[in-house]
Parts: structure tokens; C-alpha cells; sequence
């Protein structure tokens, strides 16, 4: 995978790509959590919801730079 | 002896501590929190930015700044609003580079214009909207100022400002949600619970007779500008609390209810004012009747904590109601000697009004405890229902955004003309400042409070840049300790002296924007001093032009809001009556938003403003009852033609007041009430002469309105006019 990608002959990083598809994942875990009331049982949601974002940013950036 | 007394004053003070720690904790404690959260965050920017390279972590600090909020939800409807205006202003700067690279007359027109639309727009948008808009309108200054003469680098510096103005938005969100978030919903609560404690405060000081004009005026104004906040907050937070979300409905209807609650109480009192001034034969009775009321107000405990607490409020109000009509009964008895029509009318409308009263306090108390206990009250009506109307004033809007263009064009021309090498500076923060504060509801305080705090702020920046920062190794910690000071001292301004929040904000952001910390070499002393006097040069043309180019205070706009405030009577009288109500109650108090915002009831214009919104709500409400009713009930031609006869001489009235037509209202509406009284004489059904006996109480609350010189005039007249004016003559 490329560090750069060309996007609309925009030289954005790919992480950056990465980063957004993450946070779209994100908040369909958030809405699926919420609506299954998982969050009812955690002590402090924000940093729960943060941590979900950094597993799922941190596995498709490694996956990605692999 | 004295042994002992400090031993008791110990352990009182070991039992109160937890009580003080914890009310220390709800208030200063929330907003020192608050301070060093925002400190932290701005540290965790500047990291940030410096690892990533970026040219200015000052723009990512500064975000965070203006980002960060006290309750945690606001904080992702700002920045989602702050990423949006971004990306426009950065367009709008792209076209305008695009055209006008090489004219930078056309270039600074546009410019101009490009603010002025997006600064009418934010008058016209409300809350976080409008943010986005102001930002819309400054980011294009901010981005295509600085390049006007290297167009080629236009990319780079465009999508350099936009990473970091995203990571301080990051950064701003995660350490405001991760770390002791403050729930949007306690907020709510809090505010529903403090609002709950004030009006039943106030009914009671009404009652009890100990409430001054004054006072009366300033809580009526509170309260206005309470139901505005509420639907602010409300909209914002729906964006993303999902329990606020869930109560949308409740926090909807409880915001309605209240606004219904607040005129009908108004109604009440003035209408016992006058009729006890007047001194007739019912003024007995009258009395008796609002020794009446004092029976079922709250108690002085404040506000329903739990649910339970909240049922046996509604358990105490349905138990008085349960005995009003014997009351009532007494009370018409006692005025049965009375053979004057006139008095028992105004008997009637006051046991009617009071019934309103008791039934509207009782839905609202029915909604607190619902929203208490986190489930919505069933009701028919659909959300869509209750949509808070909002009345803004295309012109001013416009006015507004016309007032920042010419401080921009102001600017520029000195610019050109003076071939100033910092005029590019003084441009960008007079066009920053010109949206920002235009928008406010006091530009020439919040501009002059921009213009001081950025004073301090760059004498904070040129210390810490020259005289802390030289001192110190090329380490982020030090940097970050050489900062920490200075902003504490500027957020506590902000945080700690409301009245010079603006000032603290300012001089904040100035400090942030001048010092810059940067991975390059140390700046030297002329270009900052440059540049910084440059900037505040800017912000103080913007002040002179918000205090003289159509200021907010003047009387010519006071009497626009008079005309405005005054029209909500004939939308009263013509609206379709669907959702009438609701749209009629938030409409008439969200004309008087730029004064209910500043809070500050000053001079002869204020309060004459403060008059017709009581009149335009008292004569309102009385004409939607009676349209209600009205359509409740068939009613016989002539009625009917009477009844649209009144409306029309009443819109009229207003419309285009004369002593003519304040008479032909008058005649119309007594004639009405006439027939009205005669339709319910004869022997109908007990639904209809319900609807008949209050169409005869509303119609009585019209004419008296309408009998009232001191309503009259703040229905007919724009301007305050002086005391010895005798006002329009009676023609009843």
C-alpha cells in the first residue's frame, strides 16, 4: 500500500483515508452498541466509544502498512 | 468557655464540609475543571501539530479555544458546524483567488461581499448554524489574504490551515468527552429545575403584591430569554445526546407549556390590577379570590427533585381543583347581591382566567414529572407540532451583514491607499472581528471588549515570546510550562468574571494567534510589533464602525421591534389556528431575542418594547381563545359576523392605529360580546355553552385590554411618549 494516494489529484496519506473509513466504521458500532444498550453497563461510555476508535484505527492502518 | 464554643464551631464546620465541597464542586469547582481541561487540550494540540509539522499549531490552539464548550454533547454540533464553515470559507477563498489574483480591487470586493452574505446569513441562522456561517465569512479572509501575492501556494496553505483546525477540533473533543464529562442532559435538568424554583418564586411574590414594576418587567424578560435558551440548547443537543434526543418531545412540550403558563399568569395579574384599581363592586370578591390563588402555588421548598416529589404536586393541584368550583360557587354567591353586570363579568373572566391558570399549571407540572421520570407524556399532537417559530428581521440581517462589509472595504481602502506593509494584518482581524462580534446582540460591547482583551493578549504574547521563551531549552515541556501560566490567567478572566468574558475570550485567542509557537527560529521584535499593532488597529476600526454605522441600540430599530412585536396580534388574529398557540407564544418572545439576550432592561425604549410584548401577548392570547372557541361550537350568522367584524377592527387597530379605529374596535368588539351573552342566555347544551362562556371571557379580556391606556399605547405607539400624554380617548 502506497503512503500517498492520489485523490482527485490530491496527494492526501493513506492513513488519512484510514482515518476517516474508521470513524464511519465507528459510528456503526456506536449506533449498534447503543441500540443493543451495551453502554448501559460501562462505566464511562466517551472513553469506551475512544477506545473502540483506536482498536479500529489502529488495525486498519497496520493492516494497511503492513 | 471559649474551648468549648470552637468545638462545636469545629464539628459543625467537619459536618458542613462535605455540603460546601459539594457546592464547591457544582460551581467554581466545574469551572476551574474547565479551565484546565481547555489548557490541556490546548497543550495536546500544539503537540500534535508541532509532530505533524504543521506551519502555525497557533490556528490548532486557537480552535480549541473557540471549540471548547462546558457541557461535553455541544462540543461535536460546534465542530461539526467549524468543519463545515471552514471548507466554505475555504472555497469561496479558492473562487475568489481563482478570479482575482492580479486585481485586488475586485479581490477586496469580494471579499466583502462574500462576508456580507455569510454574516447576514449567520443573523438569519440560529445558533451553531450561524457560527458556521460567521466562520464561513472569515476562514475566506484568513485563507486568501495571506497568499494574495504567491497564488501558487494557495494548495498548501489552504489544506495546512484545514489539518489544523481539525486537530485542535480533536483534540477539543476527545479531552472534553474522555476526561470528567459533564452530561448535556444533567445540564438540562438543571436548568428545568432551576426554572421550576424562579416561577414559583415569582407567582408567589405576584400574589403576595411585593413584586415592583421593575422587577416585574426584568423576570418576564428572564423568562423570555430562558425560553429561547432552552430551544437553543434543546436544538443543539438533539445533534447528539442520544437521552436529550429521546426526551425531545418532553423538553418540547415543557418549553411550550411554560411560555402558555407565563402569559396566562400575566393575563391574570393585569387583569386583578386593573379591576382591584378600579375599585367596583367585585373588588371584594376579587380579593377573596386571589387569597384564592395563594392556596395553590408551590411551596417554598423549590422544585420537585424526584418523580415521587413531582406526583404529589399534581396530587396537591388536582385536589384544588377538586374544590374550586364549590369556591367558585361561594364566590358568585357572595357577589349575588351585586346587580351590576359589568361586575360580574369581570368576576366571570377572572374565575375563567383562573381556571386557565390552574389547568395550564397542571399540564406543565404533569410534563416536569413525566420528564423526571424520563418518559414522554402521550400526546396527540406530533412533534412537528410544536416547532418553536422564530422571527427574524430579513432587514436587519441584512444591515448587519452591510455594516461588516464596510468595515472590511474601510480597511482595505487604507490599505491600498497607504501601501501599509501590514495592512494585510489589520484586514484579516478586522474581518475576523467585523463577523464575530456583528452577530452578537451588543456588537459595540463585544467589539470593545475584543479590542481590550487583544491588547492584553498581545502584551502577554510579546512577554512570553521575548522575555520567557529565549530562557528556555528547545523542549516541548518547558514551552508548555512557559505558556501555562499565561493562559490561566486569561481563561480564569473569561471563566470567573462573566462580565468580561469576552475580554478573557479575546485576549485568549489574540495571545494564542501573536505568540504561535512554531518549529522554526526565534521571530524578531519588528515584524510581531508589526503586525500585532496591525491587528489591533484593525479590531479597533471594526469597534468605531459597530458603535456609530447603525448601532443595536438605536431607536430606530427599538421601534422596528415594537412593529414586529406588535404584529404577532394580527398573526394572532389570521394564522390558521393549527399549532396556533404554540407558534404565537414562541414567535412573540423570539422577536425580543437581542434584548432578552443582553438582559439589560435600560431607558424609556426598552421598556416600552417590554409593554408591547405584554400587550401583544395578553390581546393575543384573548383572540386565539376566542377563534379556538369560536370554532369549537356553531354558532348562528350574526354571531359569526360579529365575531369576524371584532377581528377585523382589532387588526386594523393595530395595523394602522387611530383614535377612529381604536373607537370602531372598541364598538365592534362590545357589540360581539353583546351578542355572544345573549347566544349563551338561551338553553343549549352544556359542551357548547362552555365554549360559550369562555368566548364571553375572552371577549371581556379584549375589551378591557382595548380600555386600558397603557396597553393601548404600547399597541399604537412605536416610541415611548411622554407621561403627561393622556393617551387615546375612551370610547366606551
Amino acid at each position: 500500500m502506497p503512503r500517498e494516494i492520489a485523490l482527485f489529484d490530491l496527494l492526501v496519506p493513506s492513513l488519512f483515508l484510514a482515518f476517516v473509513a474508521s470513524a464511519a466504521a465507528q459510528v456503526l458500532v456506536d449506533r449498534l452498541l447503543g441500540w443493543s444498550g451495551v453502554y448501559r453497563h460501562i462505566w464511562h461510555p466517551p472513553l469506551f466509544r475512544l477506545s473502540i476508535f483506536v482498536c479500529i484505527f489502529g488495525v486498519i492502518g497496520l493492516l494497511m502498512l503492513r | 468557655m471559649s474551648g468549648s464554643g470552637g468545638e462545636t464551631r469545629r464539628s459543625g464546620f467537619k459536618a458542613g464540609l462535605p455540603g460546601e465541597l459539594r457546592a464547591w464542586a457544582a460551581t467554581d469547582g466545574a469551572k476551574w475543571l474547565f479551565v484546565f481541561k481547555t489548557i490541556l487540550a490546548v497543550l495536546l494540540s500544539m503537540w500534535i501539530s508541532m509532530r505533524l509539522e504543521l506551519d502555525r499549531p497557533g490556528t490548532a490552539m486557537i480552535t480549541v479555544i473557540i471549540v471548547m464548550q462546558q457541557q461535553t454533547g455541544l462540543v461535536l454540533g460546534k465542530s461539526l458546524y467549524r468543519i463545515g464553515g471552514t471548507l466554505a470559507g475555504t472555497l469561496a477563498s479558492l473562487v475568489l483567488v481563482g478570479l482575482f489574483a492580479q486585481q485586488r480591487f475586485l479581490f477586496l470586493a469580494g471579499l466583502a461581499l462574500w462576508v456580507l452574505i455569510c454574516t447576514t446569513g449567520a443573523v438569519l441562522l440560529r445558533n451553531f448554524r450561524s457560527y458556521g456561517s460567521v466562520l464561513a465569512g472569515y476562514t475566506a479572509a484568513m485563507i486568501g489574504l495571506p497568499v494574495i501575492d504567491q497564488p501558487q501556494t494557495f494548495f498548501s496553505t489552504a489544506s495546512t490551515r484545514i489539518s489544523e483546525i481539525v486537530v485542535g477540533i480533536l483534540c477539543a473533543g476527545v479531552v472534553n468527552d474522555v476526561m470528567f464529562p459533564q452530561r448535556f442532559s444533567d445540564s438540562i435538568a438543571r436548568r428545568l429545575r432551576g426554572r421550576y424554583a424562579e416561577f414559583g418564586a415569582f407567582m408567589r411574590g405576584i400574589f403576595r403584591g411585593d413584586v415592583s414594576p421593575e422587577e416585574y418587567e426584568r423576570t418576564h424578560l428572564k423568562f423570555v430569554a430562558d425560553a429561547i435558551n432552552l430551544e437553543a440548547l434543546r436544538s443543539s443537543a438533539i445533534l447528539e445526546d442520544a437521552e436529550v434526543r429521546a426526551r425531545d418531545l418532553g423538553l418540547r412540550q415543557a418549553n411550550s407549556a411554560y411560555m402558555s403558563l407565563s402569559t396566562t399568569l400575566h393575563s391574570l395579574h393585569q387583569l386583578l390590577g386593573r379591576l382591584l384599581q378600579g375599585g367596583g363592586p367585585a373588588s371584594q370578591a376579587l380579593k377573596s379570590l386571589q387569597g384564592l390563588i395563594s392556596g395553590i402555588l408551590p411551596a417554598e421548598t423549590g422544585a420537585p427533585r424526584t418523580p415521587e416529589e413531582a406526583r404529589q404536586e399534581l396530587r396537591r393541584i388536582a385536589a384544588f381543583r377538586a374544590t374550586l368550583a364549590k369556591r367558585a360557587a361561594a364566590l358568585d354567591a357572595s357577589c349575588a347581591g351585586v346587580a351590576d353586570r359589568q361586575a360580574r363579568l369581570d368576576l366571570d373572566t377572572a374565575l375563567e382566567l383562573l381556571r386557565r391558570f390552574i389547568r395550564e399549571l397542571n399540564a406543565s407540572v404533569a410534563i416536569y414529572a413525566a420528564l423526571l421520570e424520563g418518559r414522554t407524556t402521550p400526546d396527540r399532537r406530533a412533534v412537528g407540532a410544536i416547532r418553536f417559530s422564530l422571527r427574524t428581521d430579513t432587514l436587519v440581517a441584512v444591515l448587519t451583514g452591510a455594516r461588516a462589509a464596510v468595515a472590511i472595504l474601510l480597511v482595505s481602502a487604507f490599505w491600498i491607499a497607504s501601501a501599509w506593509p501590514s495592512g494585510v494584518s489589520a484586514l484579516i482581524y478586522a474581518t475576523i472581528m467585523s463577523a464575530l462580534c456583528g452577530t452578537t446582540p451588543n456588537p459595540a460591547r463585544s467589539s470593545r471588549h475584543m479590542a481590550i482583551g487583544s491588547a492584553i493578549g498581545l502584551a502577554a504574547a510579546f512577554i512570553c515570546t521575548f522575555f520567557v521563551v529565549p530562557t528556555l531549552d528547545d523542549s516541548f515541556t518547558l514551552l508548555s510550562a512557559a505558556i501555562t501560566p499565561f493562559l490561566l490567567a486569561l481563561l480564569c478572566i473569561e471563566h470567573f468574571f462573566p462580565a468580561y468574558a469576552l475580554i478573557g475570550a479575546g485576549a485568549a485567542a489574540f495571545f494564542l494567534y501573536m505568540f504561535s509557537p512554531s518549529n522554526v527560529a526565534q521571530p524578531s521584535v519588528l515584524p510581531f510589533l508589526n503586525d500585532g499593532l496591525a491587528s489591533l488597529a484593525g479590531v479597533g476600526v471594526t469597534t468605531l464602525i459597530f458603535c456609530t454605522v447603525v448601532p443595536t441600540g438605536s431607536a430606530w430599530l427599538k421601534r422596528r421591534t415594537v412593529r414586529q412585536v406588535r404584529h404577532q396580534v394580527v398573526v394572532a388574529a389570521r394564522e390558521p389556528l393549527d399549532g396556533l398557540l404554540h407558534r404565537f407564544e414562541s414567535g412573540t418572545r423570539d422577536t425580543l431575542r437581542t434584548l432578552a439576550a443582553t438582559q439589560h432592561v435600560s431607558g424609556a425604549h426598552d421598556r416600552h418594547v417590554l409593554a408591547s410584548l405584554f400587550a401583544s401577548l395578553e390581546l393575543g392570547r384573548a383572540l386565539i381563545n376566542l377563534r379556538r372557541n369560536a370554532a369549537a361550537v356553531a354558532l348562528a350568522a350574526p354571531v359569526e359576523r360579529s365575531l369576524e367584524g371584532a377581528l377585523d377592527a382589532v387588526v386594523d387597530l393595530i395595523g394602522q392605529p387611530s383614535h377612529g379605529r381604536h373607537g370602531a374596535a372598541l364598538t365592534a368588539v362590545t357589540a360581539s360580546l353583546s351578542l355572544v351573552m345573549q347566544e349563551e342566555g338561551q338553553g343549549l347544551p352544556v359542551h357548547q355553552r362552555t365554549a360559550l362562556r369562555r368566548m364571553v371571557t375572552s371577549l371581556h379580556l379584549i375589551r378591557v385590554a382595548l380600555l386600558d391606556d397603557e396597553t393601548v399605547l404600547a399597541l399604537t405607539t412605536t416610541s415611548p411618549v411622554p407621561h403627561h400624554y393622556q393617551g387615546l380617548p375612551h370610547a366606551a
